[in-house]
């Protein structure tokens, strides 16, 4: 879970501090920069994974083929930075397997990363620029401060689940030396609290091709290797109605993938196989009950659903999603509307009690009819843990930011949840530019954070009534065009009949 | 203070374009903080409040802000009596207005300040290269002219390059906004007699409230002595 993220030098994120809870609504006008936070949350994530050149371009553009890595950074006209940095606190899982099935159990589970990146031109073939390490650091976040860094609502009970451990040493550290930057893992017994003994091992940072962090093992830095782990979690959900609507071959993964590709198989393993049962046998009742809730999540959006099933082609070795409606008719994933295979997608994900970690989404509304975007939010909410209930595979450790423009979202989030983007001025060495800014509503959890502003009442206005009452009025064309002219047009909110359903009539 | 957060309020919602110049005039004036400018958008309150005071009130409570500007149209008043009357509706806000407050009364209208720079008018109008003539008014006729909105309507409608329907739905008041958006340097207003009286109005508060680069280095001198 990632409470916190401060980001500076990341396209038009600089000097960025953002606090997170369980359930975030990130609001704010087209091109602020509200995806550019979800970039520097899935970069982050990209570098725990895989090499500082493939994270960048994994970010770029789609494919990244013609990208500079430049783009990532800052800039100002054509002036860019050449540093970025990052510092995450997070919650990390306390158990967890590293790549080769090997058991890892965290020392402590609160944690602050901290990354700062350097541009560095590449006269090689690619000629499109590389990155170079210039810090990493992983250390801990002692429990006697954890109150003081989660400033969100919670019971006791579920921070003494999900914090736990004690550690008096950093995991990762990078020291100056007279060769250059030497990054250091530093030795980490493991969870039975084994003084972790022996020398770091260090690593010039200036020929680092991948962070530290991302190569860490189960059995010489269990730790760290679950901070890869939560960080590799971090996820942009965009679910692509033409990946759910695909039927799942037997051999599928039974993951949900971020494009919502895998929906069948995933469902179908949820259904046939009970975790209580350690031979992955079935059960008819379990595999009954998690087709009828997610047949009773999906009515809260649609109003003709009588069963969700998984068909089992045997000749094809197929799965298909089914949707049986009242009378019967049963209608082929292939055959349900965007809105509903995203909302299905949400109900499975929901339900997965294996699926940890950060979602994030980007407008969840789309395609959903207004009436029903409270189920949705909903859904979205019970996705995130409940921090009034200890974590457990009931209520696994997950967190989910979304973004929108939507009024109807902005005005249904719970208060505590809404963060606004907006543009500001910043001026460094004497040059002015706009990057993107934060914001709370007053009186909310991330107040007590006195680094946090509280946006200006007034920028809320065009999510709280955002239809002007007198539109301006519009050219229209007549026919002929010499004798086109002013006049109003009358909008259906114009209507007498209509004033008098809305809310606000005078 | 960290920013310098200015709120506008302005008869209308195509006033928004006096942003930028007060923006230019502040910089212009060695404010050496992060500007963050809110145009007062009353029109979409319910109720939208009528009258100067309970709008500066609105204003105020909407937008909070270090320095408030208050924009009105002469008109066919004369600056000196539109500023009267601004202070007069001000002197009736309650709570009492705590922080500086500039009139910015351009005569008759504030269309009147975008009348100088054939580049911006001609690429706002959507045509930048375009080679239709472009007479703009001498600068000493431009606080003279009956209506500066009409002319800039013309003007743009003139050197659009539109012809026929298109010419026919061209929305004026959409070019108009973005005329501001091209000009970068507002230098030949200070020819302009209320444009100067807003200019030094904003440098007289700038310098008493020490947010310039100039009075910055004088409290930096003041604290390296004690």
């Amino acid at each position: 879970m990632l409470t916190r993220l401060k980001v500076s030098g990341f396209k038009n994120l600089v000097g960025v501090d953002i606090r997170f809870g369980p359930f975030t609504c990130v609001a704010g006008a087209n091109g602020v920069g509200k995806s550019n936070l979800f970039d520097a949350i899935r970069f982050l994530s990209a570098l725990a994974d895989r090499p500082l050149i493939d994270a960048a371009l994994s970010v770029r553009d789609e494919g990244g083929r013609t990208a500079d890595v430049r783009s990532l950074f800052h800039r100002v006209g054509d002036d860019y930075e050449d540093k970025m940095s990052f510092e995450a606190e997070m919650i990390i899982p306390q158990q967890g397997l590293d790549d080769l099935g090997q058991k890892a159990k965290a020392t402590i589970t609160f944690l602050r990363y901290k990354l700062i990146l350097r541009y560095r031109v590449d006269h090689g073939l690619r000629s499109l620029g590389n990155l170079e390490l210039l810090e990493e650091s992983l250390t801990h976040i002692n429990l006697g401060e954890a109150s003081k860094n989660l400033l969100f609502d919670h019971k006791l009970i579920w921070r003494k689940s999900a914090i736990q451990g004690r550690r008096t040493s950093e995991f990762i550290s990078t020291k100056e030396e007279e060769t250059g930057g030497v990054v250091k893992l530093h030795q980490d017994g493991g969870g039975d609290n084994k003084k972790g003994g022996g020398r770091p091992s260090s690593r010039s940072s200036a020929n680092l091709p991948r962070t530290v962090l991302s190569v860490a093992n189960a059995a010489e830095s269990p730790t760290v290797l679950l901070a890869k782990r939560e960080m590799q979690s971090w996820k942009l959900l965009q679910l692509e109605p033409s990946s759910m609507r695909k039927p799942d071959e037997f051999t599928a993964p039974f993951k949900l993938g971020t494009d919502g590709s895998h929906l069948p198989a995933t469902l179908y393993h949820l259904a046939r196989f009970d975790e209580s049962h350690a031979n992955g046998s079935l059960t008819d009742t379990k595999e009954a009950s998690v087709y009828a809730q997610i047949a009773n999540r999906l009515s809260e959006l649609v109003e003709d659903v009588q069963k969700v099933s998984i068909d089992r082609d045997e000749r094809r070795e197929l799965l298909t999603i089914y949707v049986i409606g009242r009378d019967g008719t049963s209608h082929p994933a292939r055959a349900l509307s965007d809105g509903t295979l995203r909302f299905l997608a949400l109900a499975v994900l929901d339900l997965d009690s294996e699926a940890h970690g950060l979602i994030c989404l980007e407008e969840p509304e789309n395609g959903i009819h207004p009436e029903r975007i409270p189920a949705i939010l909903n859904l979205l909410q019970e996705i995130a843990t409940d921090v009034n209930l200890p974590i457990s595979s009931d209520n696994p450790l997950r967190q989910v930011i979304i973004n929108t423009h939507s009024p109807s979202v902005v005005l249904q989030v719970p208060e505590d949840s809404l963060v606004v983007a907006e543009l500001k001025e910043s001026l460094k060495k004497g040059k002015r530019f706009k990057g993107v800014c934060f914001s709370c509503l007053d009186d909310t959890w991330r107040g007590k954070d006195e680094n946090t502003s509280s946006v200006a009442k007034g920028r809320l206005l065009a999510y709280l009534n955002p239809v002007l009452k007198n539109e301006p009025e519009v050219t229209h064309d007549i026919g002929n065009i010499h004798s086109s002219k002013k006049q109003k047009i009358k909008r259906v909110v114009d209507r007498e009949d209509i004033k008098q359903l809305r809310l606000e009539f005078e | 203070m960290d920013e310098l957060r200015y709120t506008l309020i302005t008869d209308g919602k195509s006033d928004q374009v006096l942003v930028p110049i007060l923006t230019w005039l502040l910089k212009e004036h060695q404010v050496d903080l992060p500007i963050q400018p809110s145009w007062a958008d009353l029109s979409r309150l319910p109720y939208p409040p009528k009258g100067l005071t309970k709008r500066i009130k609105w204003a105020l409570e909407l937008y909070p802000c270090d320095l408030l500007f208050v924009h009105r149209d002469a008109e066919k008043e004369s600056c000196d009596f539109r500023v009267a009357e601004i202070n007069k509706n001000l002197r009736g806000v309650s709570p009492t207005v705590s922080i500086p407050v500039v009139c910015v009364v351009p005569v008759r209208m504030h269309e009147a300040w975008l009348l100088f720079d054939e580049k911006a008018l001609r690429t706002a109008a959507g045509n930048p290269s375009g080679k239709d003539p472009l007479q703009l008014p001498a600068m000493n006729s431009i606080e003279s002219m009956l209506d500066p909105k009409q002319k800039l309507y013309d003007l743009l409608k003139a050197v659009s390059g539109l012809r026929g329907r298109r010419l026919a739905r061209l929305q004026e008041s959409d070019h108009a906004r973005r005329v501001v958006d091209y000009i970068d340097d507002f230098t030949p207003l200070r020819a302009l007699p209320a444009f100067r009286v807003l200019e030094s109005e904003i440098e007289r508060i700038v310098t008493i409230h020490g947010w310039c680069l100039d009075s910055h280095s004088d409290t930096k001198r003041v604290t390296g002595l004690t």
